[in-house]
């Protein structure tokens, strides 16, 4: 006899597929290795859908998943044979409770993709390189710098203002309106 | 410590290429400096955007493939979950006390195994799987009929329709779920319960049944309904031949014609063919042929809880079709129509009324939208390109926004501490970015911005300073189910409570606290109705932002209204 299906509700579907991106930066955003994001996102997604009935429906749903994904994380800190899953303990603490001081977040940090997309565009064609170098085919800085005859060091601060400059953009297509 | 240290251990960690005691520096520095450990957020959360946007190993569909997969383990492993679950409680129990009603705006699974599955495939878990039941007390799915029957995927563009009917009429529903029944919805799977009035479900197989109150009713597919008790008149043209209802007691298979089921809260029930034939089992024998029988037009019986039956005489006028439901709802428009012109006499005097625009058509100058201001003073829109049409109800003019052009330029005059807009509007398609309801000209100081947004969600822009600006927006509302039905939008700005709320149908969609930087009086001025004029040099690549749909009733108030007032206000103009 197959098993049955895990059921889910439309309303449920829908929630994650228009929270999972933001959800997914905010627990980068705690201090989680990168590598581990997606794995402790899929996590905090499923335990939202085991406590769905417990979810008042007036709340934002992304403070909702926010404060699950805030759990997890204290749980990975507690539990020291876990800990690849954070970068850094201590580090991760002071994020945690960053975030939670400021449970609402910037409104450029919930951008979806079109806008990010145009963005990305408008950069200037080797900070493109650049980032696509990085966040795409994963390279270093080091890497990186041998390509574009750079030092890593200046590769490092240009990804940093190409990210700065990217955050602006975005915030000035969402803040608004 | 130098930031130049700080900016050198960011691109560091962010590089994936820092040490621990690297790390520990860095802590040091971020635990005594809070500027610097909010850029080191920002840092962070951007760079995993960009890591999204960028690494198809990462890519939505990936990840939404990776969570269907966790989905089916941990449906095996839910001692894992729970312990998780634990510590994820203590914050959802520091949540709000306002909750929705169990059948408001939700989907509920069915508690019974087997009578309805939504399998999930994807992220989008579109199709619905039904195996049908003998079981009574296999029902209990209570559904809203909601708008919520489209599940839309992001990464995969194409939304499902999980409706099985559309409700095309309806008139003086009472009941507890009654309250969000409009003509026009989509009808999904579940129990329909009320406890009088009438109302019309047209079956994507093609079937009609008007079905008349108390009534329960339990849709199954697009094609077969159980009737608990109530009174139906199935019309089944040739295309939905088979079209069947089981009541308690018997099973009714339709052969393309017309019928009535009137169903008693004991289990006894009355058939009568108006038209064609029908074929007659005994309920729970899974159609077995030696209980079936056949009745012809002009047939009429009774069948008690039992399983006997008696012939009785036809009795056709007992039985509403849908053009006598056409003409009841008409009857009923009329009065709902001269009870919504009551309400707009009264608003003209409301003191709190600072513009109204009632949208009734001037015949004489029809390129004007006559309103009324405060104290007694007119206002005047100009009506630039938009076309006059049918509101809410068939004598209510409109007016119709489509094209790019199309707006309605008003001035209202004055400053206010606190502001409520409410709309009366029918949305046929986001076509835009922004879809504008009311647009401040440019985008200035305590200036609001009222539209739609492309994702569905309702959103009131503010700038409250030169640098902070903020979209209270609430979570998505319009849906392609939802479009092309008249709905009631409000929003509410209290300075005094701080705090803005957005009302669908009367009801509160979402308050969201007024960010500190918000202070002074709030200025209409010169604005547009459904789109948006002198937009400012930064936007000016998104500017159009003309809305595609109707609007036929729009207030503003000077003052805050509360939840019970934009009820009311909502319910007097309830189509």
């Amino acid at each position: 006899m197959s098993r049955p299906s895990p059921t889910v509700s439309p309303e449920f579907a829908q929630l994650v597929a228009q929270q999972h991106q933001q959800l997914r930066s905010f627990i980068r955003m705690l201090g989680v290795a990168p590598d581990w994001v997606d794995d402790l996102a899929q996590e905090a997604l499923l335990i939202a859908w085991r406590e769905q009935n417990t979810y008042d429906r007036q709340r934002d749903p992304g403070k909702w998943l926010r404060g699950i994904a805030r759990n997890l994380v204290r749980n990975e800190i507690r539990k020291r044979a876990r800990q690849e899953r954070i970068l850094h303990n201590g580090l991760a603490e002071l994020l945690v409770n960053a975030s939670e001081v400021s449970t609402h977040p910037e409104s450029w940090s919930e951008c979806h993709v079109p806008i990010l997309r145009d963005c990305v565009e408008q950069l200037a064609p080797k900070s493109r390189e650049l980032v696509s170098g990085r966040y795409a085919d994963g390279w270093k800085a080091a890497d990186l710098a041998d390509h574009f005859n750079m030092t890593a060091a200046s590769v490092r601060q240009a990804l940093a203002r190409i990210r700065v400059q990217l955050k602006r953009c975005i915030e000035i297509h969402t803040a608004e309106v | 410590m130098s930031t130049n240290r700080f900016d050198e251990l960011l691109g560091l960690l962010l590089d994936d290429d820092v040490t621990e005691q690297q790390l520990n520096e860095l802590t040091q520095i971020v635990s005594q400096d809070t500027k610097k450990l909010d850029l080191l957020r920002d840092h962070l959360l951007m760079s995993d955007r960009l890591s999204q946007f960028e690494d198809d190993l990462r890519s939505g569909d990936r990840f939404l493939d990776a969570w269907q997969t966790r989905l089916h383990a941990a449906d095996d492993t839910s001692g894992f979950v729970a312990k998780v679950v634990a510590s994820a409680q203590e914050e959802a129990s520091a949540r709000s006390t306002h909750t929705l009603a169990k059948n408001e705006n939700v989907w509920q699974i069915p508690k019974a195994a087997g009578t309805i599955a939504f399998a999930l495939s994807l992220l989008i878990l579109a199709a619905v799987l039904y195996q049908r039941t003998t079981d009574p007390d296999a029902d209990s799915t209570r559904i809203a009929l909601s708008p919520d029957t489209v599940v839309t995927n992001v990464g995969r563009e194409e939304p499902s329709d999980l409706g099985v009917a559309v409700l095309t009429r309806a008139s003086a529903l009472v009941g507890e779920q009654t309250s969000d029944w409009a003509t026009g919805k989509t009808v999904p799977p579940g129990v329909l319960t009320w406890d009088s009035g009438l109302l019309q479900l047209e079956f994507y197989a093609g079937a009609t049944v008007v079905a008349e109150g108390p009534a329960e009713m339990e849709i199954l597919d697009e094609s077969h309904v159980i009737c608990r008790s109530g009174r139906l008149r199935v019309h089944v043209p040739k295309p939905a031949r088979g079209f069947s209802v089981l009541a308690p007691s018997i099973e009714l298979v339709d052969l393309g014609t017309e019928f009535g089921l009137d169903v008693l809260q004991n289990g006894d029930a009355e058939v009568h063919v108006f038209d064609g034939k029908v074929e007659l089992y005994d309920a729970e024998t899974n159609r077995d042929i030696e209980t079936r029988r056949v009745l012809n037009a002009g047939d009429a019986l009774t069948v008690n809880h039992d399983g006997t039956s008696t012939p009785i005489d036809l009795r056709d006028a007992d039985f509403v079709s849908p053009s006598l439901l056409n003409q009841i709802a008409d009857g009923r428009q009329k009065k709902q129509l001269s009870d919504w012109r009551t309400f707009r006499d009264a608003m003209q005097d409301d003191p709190r009324v600072v513009a109204y625009f009632p949208f009734d058509r001037n015949d004489v100058e029809d390129r004007i939208l006559s309103g009324y201001g405060a104290n007694g003073s007119t206002l005047e829109g100009a009506i630039v390109g938009c076309e006059w049409t049918e509101g809410r109800w068939p004598d209510k003019s409109s007016l119709q926004f489509k094209r790019p052009g199309d707006r309605v330029r008003i001035t209202v005059p004055g400053e206010y501490q606190s502001l409520t807009y409410s709309i009366w509007l029918r949305v046929d398609g986001l076509d835009r970015k922004y879809n504008s309801l009311l647009l401040t000209d440019g985008f200035g100081r305590n200036r609001p911005h009222w539209q739609i947004r492309q994702d569905g969600s309702l959103a009131l822009g503010m700038r409250h300073s030169s640098t902070v600006l903020h979209s209270y927006r609430t979570a998505s509302i319009f849906n392609l189910f939802r479009l092309g039905q008249w709905v009631h939008l409000a929003m509410s700005y209290d300075a005094v409570r701080r705090d803005i709320s957005h009302y669908v149908n009367g009801k509160l969609a979402m308050r969201e606290p007024l960010e500190e930087a918000a202070s002074g009086l709030l200025k209409i001025g010169d604005a547009t109705i459904g789109n948006w004029s002198a937009p400012t040099h930064r936007h000016r690549e998104t500017r159009v932002r003309n809305l595609n749909g109707c609007i036929d009733e729009l207030i503003v108030f000077g003052e805050a209204l509360g939840e019970s007032e934009i009820r009311r206000i909502c319910e007097a103009g309830r189509p």
